[in-house]
């Protein structure tokens, strides 16, 4: 499969838990089923808490990226399967 | 409650700024994953929704900083108000209660509360709810 593009990106770097998880869910709702977001983040919680979201919700993560220190910045492709 | 969905259902009892932001966060969190919430106020949580209260309330003592810091440190990390938080919970579809005892003690009226209450309910109402197979319930 070729690597997915990203429909819309969800800019939470410096915001803290909730943020990631409840802007990733408003982004996911606002795309079609298949359709990828793009989540940047600097939450150290954002990948445990986007995991167990995902989980929960039947959504996949396609891919998870850090970069940078101090801080890391983590990218996230999240697919909506439903 | 509809069939399939799991709920949190949580009591919100302390009136401080650290007793009542997990309170919300766990909530909104809940709904995005897909769960019903609900927050039960009560006792010092009940401040959150009393007009005259909500804007006055504070950190506690055990958390060590004051309130101007907490805020300053709150919106360093994009986190609303908490009565702003309150709203946007609501609006997410966390079911908002307010404690009848509560109000009867401290002799507030349903036009004394914050214009984000489903509903005002007592012990037994609350004790259903939580009863349920499919329900977690937290007491903060």
């Amino acid at each position: 499969m070729e690597m997915a593009k990203p429909v819309l990106t969800v800019d939470v770097r410096g915001a803290m838990c909730p943020w990631p998880v409840l802007k990733t869910r408003e982004a996911v709702q606002r795309i079609n089923v298949g359709e990828v977001v793009e989540v940047l983040a600097t939450d150290p919680a954002s990948k445990p808490d986007l995991e167990a979201w995902a989980r929960k919700t039947g959504n996949r993560i396609l891919s998870v990226e850090e970069t940078g220190t101090d801080p890391v910045v983590y990218r996230f492709l999240i697919e909506r399967v439903k | 409650m509809s069939e399939e969905k799991t709920r949190l259902v949580i009591v919100a009892s302390r009136g401080t700024a650290d007793g009542l932001y997990p309170a919300l966060i766990l909530a909104t969190t809940a709904v995005a994953q897909g769960k019903e919430a609900a927050v039960y106020f009560t006792f010092g949580g009940m401040k959150l929704l009393t007009k005259q209260m909500a804007e006055t309330i504070k950190p506690s003592v055990d958390l060590g900083v004051s309130k101007e810091q907490l805020e300053q440190l709150l919106a360093k990390g994009g986190m609303p108000s908490l009565l702003d938080m309150l709203k946007m919970a609501k609006q997410s579809g966390v079911k908002v209660y307010a404690c009848s005892p509560t109000m009867n003690l401290f002799g507030l009226k349903k036009e004394d509360l914050v214009d984000v209450v489903d509903d005002i309910i007592g012990a037994s109402t609350f004790l259903e709810i939580a009863s349920d197979p499919k329900t977690l319930a937290l007491f903060i």
